[in-house]
């Protein structure tokens, strides 16, 4: 199992970087997998580890990284885990999961709801952790895409996350 | 086999003459990316090309086939606005993440301006993270460059090198080539 996290470093993020950090610990020591990726994003995106079979790799990249400008473009950090997943997976039947965190401080230029589509094009799940404690202002549902795909940091430790994700 | 990618700047400022480097900056870099390519490729070893400006664009994939570098340097034929040479760095690591070698490196070639894109810091990790050496070659004073301003932060994660004059441009790029 592929795990592609695909983390908001914009400024408005930062103040959750360590929670995502503790949330990463979690997912890689409680969900299965064997393989793991980073994508940091703002207005752009970037890999920072395309894969690799150490977490700690993750970590130690995200906690030394700087914020980038700009304002958030989930799709964007999308389009890069997916181009991982299809240099990766493509042709073997390997499984992958895209772990998007999203700060959403505004709304964003390109349309989130293509963002599931992008994902399960190279076949991946996505799930999308936001970083809100409430849903913004000004989101609307159906500028979100499917709500099921959402999973609200409100009252939730990063203990959690594994459980909320679907991991025993 | 090594796989080197050179990143060239095709950025406004390099149709200026710099030193020796006539009539441009931008002829006198092509003529000696070739000539570097030429040796790489005869010791075995494979080229590709990004070219950027305030984009950056992978012109040809890894290769051993010369005339297909020939080809596209031929089609170089003027500069651009904007210099993003992290978008440079992360268009070249991206064409050598296919390749199996060990030896795997970027030889971004400019004249130091620097002022959109992805920050140069996040290119150089990534690069690292990767396994790809990165080495600068900065036509004029490290000093006195945009780009200079990040030696000293990221001076561990690239190898920098001046350049004023063709002769060093050529000996920092064979350097690599023979290196290998």
């Amino acid at each position: 199992m592929l795990w592609v996290f695909t983390v908001d470093i914009s400024k408005s993020a930062s103040e959750h970087r360590g929670w995502i950090v503790e949330s990463i610990k979690s997912v890689s020591s409680r969900c299965e997998g064997t393989l793991y990726s980073l994508v940091v994003y703002s207005g752009r995106a970037l890999p920072l580890i395309e894969v690799s079979p150490s977490p700690m790799k993750v970590i130690h990249y995200l906690e030394s990284v700087e914020s980038l400008p700009g304002v958030p473009e989930p799709v964007r950090g999308v389009v890069e885990a997916a181009e991982i997943v299809n240099h990766y997976t493509s042709g073997r039947s390997a499984e992958s999961r895209i772990v998007l965190y999203w700060s959403m401080p505004k709304k964003p230029r390109l349309p989130v709801k293509l963002a599931p589509t992008i994902a399960s094009s190279v076949g991946s799940d996505l799930s999308i952790v936001a970083l809100q404690y409430t849903t913004p202002k000004w989101a609307r549902k159906h500028d979100l895409g499917p709500q099921e795909i959402y999973i609200y940091k409100r009252r939730m430790r990063p203990s959690d996350l594994p459980r909320r994700l679907g991991c025993t | 086999m090594a796989t080197t990618v050179f990143a060239v700047d095709i950025s406004l400022s390099m149709a200026k003459s710099f030193s020796d480097l006539v009539p441009s900056k931008l002829e006198a870099v092509l003529d000696s990316v070739l000539t570097a390519s030429k040796r790489l490729i005869e010791n075995r070893g494979r080229v590709g090309l990004v070219v950027y400006a305030a984009w950056a664009v992978p012109i040809v994939f890894p290769t051993t086939n010369l005339r297909a570098i020939y080809n596209a340097v031929s089609n170089i034929d003027r500069t651009y606005e904007g210099s993003a040479p992290g978008d440079a760095i992360v268009e070249s690591v991206k064409l050598l993440r296919s390749i199996k070698d060990s030896n795997k490196r970027i030889v971004l070639v400019t004249d130091g301006d620097y002022n959109i894109g992805v920050p140069l810091g996040h290119s150089l990790l990534y690069a690292r993270s990767m396994g790809v050496e990165t080495s600068i070659l900065l036509l004029g004073s490290i000093a006195s460059s945009a780009l200079g301003k990040f030696h000293t932060r990221y001076k561990e994660y690239a190898e920098w090198v001046e350049i004023s004059n063709k002769r060093e441009l050529l000996a920092g790029l064979l350097k690599h080539v023979e290196g290998s």
